[in-house]
């Protein structure tokens, strides 16, 4: 059955309409949120929510694009703002860790290259970050990606080109690996 | 070096970076249906759902609360008769006789039925709890949220639903948690001593493994089955 038609018949409140969407998005919806994330609970809540806030806004939704590029608008959206909640959260407590002089300080020395690699996608900023976890990891188009962030192809292009400059500078003593 | 050398180097060793397992789906459609079916079940002023609070109500979600609406009036009544049939039909055993009241398989399926389905929205509920804890803060609803859940939680312990002793151990358990949410702040003070009920709660949960025991007990596809 076409998109369209589950998303006339899920706003009518056909709920094995609904539930066909979600079969159809969940599992991308879920790899990505878990991307962002890197916590099953976490992306567990995202995903639930997404499709909560979608469900809830289907009336919103004007078929300028597709059911699922909207989909997945609303789950970067709701991914990002709930990490940087969370992201809040841990930074006061590591505020109050590092006032205290038991705290024990585990930095390795030594880092491995998945390691070193796995630290400088973190210390990305968000907007590179994003781009590069659609793109290189997850497989989405330029095109899917700007749709999703609302932001031309050329951006997503750019941002991309940057995420991995500042990666490819992270991993300098690694160069070995890449040449 | 070059950049496409570059870049299948970021795919092929960067693919471990938060790396998905498989997505739980039907669990996860279990908890969206129990956040949207909770807005059927109760008043505007008082929705005590995941999202739904924070984002307004909007047309699908009153054609949505027609569906489950209906599910939810039926549940009830479902939940009190079946409960009161219960108690007047497990009568003591004559002497002699071997001891085992059978109940009518359909009264017996109903009760199932409204078992599950409240399972699910205390599922729904925890997930909830679990969630505000990680980010230390507490939702005005869940209190109120946990109250109603609570007494359908001591009509299940006083039905044949009870009668499996897993589900009924785990509805006692669940009584347990319950009356701590229940206990939260249903005023929207989310004050320090709530926030930290709110962590204690949740390690209880942890520790129980409740949300697992919870998830083991629902039967794949239960929701939409309307089983």
């Amino acid at each position: 059955m076409q998109e369209a038609h589950l998303v006339d018949r899920s706003m009518e409140g056909d709920h094995d309409a609904f539930r066909q969407l979600y079969e159809a998005n969940v599992d991308r919806i879920y790899r990505l949120t878990y991307r962002i994330a890197g916590d099953e609970d976490l992306a567990r809540d995202y995903t639930q929510e997404a499709f909560v806030r979608a469900y809830q806004r289907l009336h919103q939704f004007r078929g300028e694009s597709a059911f699922s590029t909207w989909l997945h608008s609303i789950a970067v959206s709701v991914a990002l703002n709930g990490l940087r909640k969370v992201q809040r959260h841990r930074k006061r407590e590591r505020s109050l860790d590092e006032v205290s002089p038991l705290v024990a300080r585990t930095e390795s020395v030594e880092p491995d290259l998945k390691q070193r690699l796995r630290e400088a996608i973190e210390r990305l900023p968000e907007i590179y970050k994003t781009v590069f976890l659609m793109h290189d990891l997850e497989g989405y188009s330029h095109g899917e990606i700007a749709n999703t962030l609302d932001v031309a192809e050329g951006t997503s292009k750019a941002r991309l080109s940057r995420a991995r400059a500042k990666l490819r500078e992270a991993l300098g003593e690694f160069a070995e690996e890449y040449v | 070096m070059t950049d496409d050398r570059f870049e299948e180097f970021l795919k092929v060793h960067g693919d471990g970076y938060n790396s998905p397992p498989a997505a739980p789906k039907d669990a996860m459609w279990r908890a969206i249906e129990g956040a949207l079916a909770e807005e059927g079940t109760t008043s505007e002023a008082d929705v005590p759902s995941l999202a739904s609070s924070r984002v307004g109500k909007q047309a699908s979600v009153h054609r949505w609360r027609q569906g489950w609406g209906v599910w939810a009036t039926a549940a009830a009544a479902v939940l009190v008769v079946g409960v009161g049939i219960g108690r007047m039909s497990v009568t003591p055993p004559a002497s002699g006789a071997s001891g085992v009241a059978i109940m009518p398989e359909a009264r017996t399926r109903a009760m199932r039925t409204v078992a599950l389905r409240y399972l699910a929205r205390t599922e729904s509920l925890l997930t909830m709890v679990s969630s505000d804890a990680r980010l230390g803060t507490v939702d005005a609803e869940i209190g109120q949220w946990g109250q109603g859940l609570l007494v359908q939680t001591r009509l299940l312990l006083d039905s044949p639903a009870a009668g499996d002793p897993v589900i009924r151990r785990l509805l006692g358990d669940l009584e347990t948690i319950l009356i701590q949410v229940a206990g939260l702040s249903s005023a929207g003070r989310d004050t320090t001593s709530d926030r930290e009920e709110l962590e204690m709660i949740a390690e209880g949960l942890r520790d129980q493994d409740m949300m697992l025991r919870i998830r083991s007990v629902i039967p794949i596809g239960t929701v939409q089955r309307g089983i």
